[in-house]
């Protein structure tokens, strides 16, 4: 007796069933060859799904992996694999929610592993974000100085900040320079900026002042806005002075896409 | 399932074979700086379509600059024209955008699958060789071909696995494929000999069975033996029996262009150069003949 054969959409089904759920219900459909069981040719796709898909987390996260230590990291990452399928047609993207995973049991106890993984996709992001225009020094001067209190600045399309609240940077600094990385404590509150400075991701810290005037500014206040803020959060003498030194540096960095009024 | 109704055969007839490109390499993110500061003996390059299907930032730059100096082809793993869930209209926009910037000699991709209900595996599926299959792949390469506004080239993948419904060959299965659709055919030879091992055919058969006149790129490349099957690794150097697999493939096929490709161990850009010059001698000793015509 020979059942009917599959449609191609329910063999893909029981095929793509097979390699994620290991169920071997497509086995009834592929002959072994002159020297193996067909179990043993099946196997090569499910073997491959898994290596591939934990070779592209890791990749993608190598210094938590470095972190975490070989067997703790391929472990999570099969843990993701398994929990995530990809939705992408790019595995570029493929681990983008590893983050989302180590804020769940039992990653949360570590917090700075979900962390230094925030802190390794933004960079991976703002390596490939969109381009733009860098306004410099040059290009600001261009707007007259009557007008620059109306100026707001538009951040480069790279530009992210990142709330913190353990090391996870100096952990992440430490094993890129290969270093002892000092061991987690929970900091408090402090942010990070993520860019692309040319064609090389960037991060720094950012002091709490400059966190509210860089978020504020990214929301579009102009610049007379952002000096009074300033002038509130401290010294309001200085508060023109500061902001302006902030706007330098944003500029210098190429932080900032373009000014409008 | 009613299989679709296929379009008139050689929709894309029109379509100019793509000239011959000479001996090329896989494109890889760790060669960008040999390749521009040094002058390697290579004639073109193939680039992953989907590693420049990104927003920004330096893959594009980096291709932009290569792209000045080299002709390139778009390679993509990411169509899955065999496919039965819908073609993924945002990957085609986005494959036809990256076209439009690099201006590739021609698109390829595999014929093969990827996933089924919104699921990527990421992997080069095999397809059972059914008359419902043909049907299905011809209209969808019909489909992009319109889109893209070109003809594509589509790959043989390694395979480890066949079903036992198939209805005809491989090669039947591409050769009525092409005729149904005037694609053009990437003719992996590597992955000719896996899945002539893993299946225990003949490649020769394979190569016999295939239109000449649509193979416009030969793939070369390095893979796994593991006694039983043959597992398409692109991790090594190319190993004597595929050599002698590109040889027949010349003396059937004449010159086409052709890459080394390397997707993992990857080695200096000078030991790829030094493979596809390998390459060179191979093909100017089996084509002496014809050469010699000229």
């Amino acid at each position: 007796m020979t059942a009917k054969p599959p449609s191609l959409a329910e063999l893909q089904t029981r095929f793509q069933a097979a390699i994620v759920d290991g169920s071997d219900d497509v086995l009834a459909l592929i002959p072994a060859n002159s020297r193996t069981s067909n179990a043993v040719l099946l196997g090569v796709y499910r073997n491959a799904y898994v290596g591939r898909l934990v070779e592209v987390v890791r990749n993608a996260y190598p210094m938590l992996a470095r972190h975490m230590g070989d067997e703790a990291f391929t472990l999570m990452a099969q843990r993701y694999v398994a929990l995530y399928p990809s939705r992408h047609a790019n595995a570029r993207w493929y681990a983008s929610e590893v983050p989302e995973l180590l804020s769940r049991d039992p990653f949360v106890a570590e917090p700075e592993l979900r962390e230094i993984a925030l802190l390794e996709r933004q960079l991976d992001l703002a390596f490939d974000a969109p381009d733009a225009p860098v306004l410099d020094l040059a290009g600001l001067a261009q707007h007259p100085p009557e007008t620059w209190g109306g100026l707001a600045f538009v951040p480069h399309p790279s530009a992210a900040v990142l709330d913190f609240e353990t090391n996870a940077f100096e952990i992440w600094r430490a094993l890129k320079d290969e270093e002892a990385a000092p061991a987690a404590v929970l900091e408090g509150p402090h942010a990070f900026l993520v860019w692309r400075r040319n064609t090389v991701p960037s991060v720094r810290r950012l002091g709490a002042e400059e966190h509210m005037l860089w978020s504020e500014a990214a929301r579009g206040k102009a610049f007379a806005g952002l000096a009074e803020m300033a002038a509130v959060y401290d010294d309001p003498d200085t508060a023109a002075l500061r902001v302006a030194q902030y706007l330098n540096g944003w500029l210098s960095a190429g932080l900032i896409s373009k000014a409008v009024t | 399932m009613t299989a679709e109704k296929c379009p008139p055969a050689n929709a894309e007839g029109s379509s100019q074979k793509p000239p011959y490109l000479g001996f090329g390499l896989g494109l890889r993110p760790q060669h960008y700086q040999d390749i521009l500061e040094g002058n390697p003996n290579v004639d073109w390059f193939e680039v992953i379509s989907e590693n420049y299907m990104v927003p920004g930032g330096q893959p594009l730059k980096m291709l932009d600059r290569i792209r000045a100096r080299y002709p390139i082809v778009m390679h993509g793993v990411s169509l899955s024209i065999a496919s039965t869930a819908p073609l993924n209209e945002g990957y085609l926009r986005d494959l036809k955008a990256l076209a439009k910037r690099s201006e590739p000699v021609f698109i390829s991709d595999h014929l093969c699958w990827t996933g089924v209900h919104g699921v990527n595996l990421h992997d080069l599926l095999p397809v059972p060789y059914t008359r419902e299959a043909l049907d299905h792949v011809a209209a969808r390469v019909h489909h992009v071909q319109e889109y893209l506004g070109q003809a594509i080239a589509l790959e043989n993948v390694s395979s480890y696995v066949q079903f036992s419904h198939s209805e005809m060959s491989e090669w039947e299965f591409i050769a009525e494929l092409t005729r149904r659709t005037g694609c053009w055919l990437v003719f992996d030879v590597n992955n000719v000999f896996v899945s002539a091992f893993n299946h225990d055919f003949d490649a020769y058969a394979f190569i016999a069975g295939v239109p000449k006149e649509r193979i416009v790129q030969f793939h070369l490349a390095g893979h796994e033996h593991n006694m039983s099957h043959i597992i398409d690794t692109h991790d090594a150097i190319v190993c004597d029996e595929v050599w002698d697999l590109y040889r027949t493939a010349l003396r059937h096929f004449g010159p086409v262009s052709a890459i080394i490709e390397r997707d993992d161990h990857i080695p200096p850009l000078d030991e790829l150069v030094a493979e596809l010059d390998v390459a060179r001698s191979v093909a100017a000793e089996m084509l002496k003949p014809a050469a010699a015509d000229a």
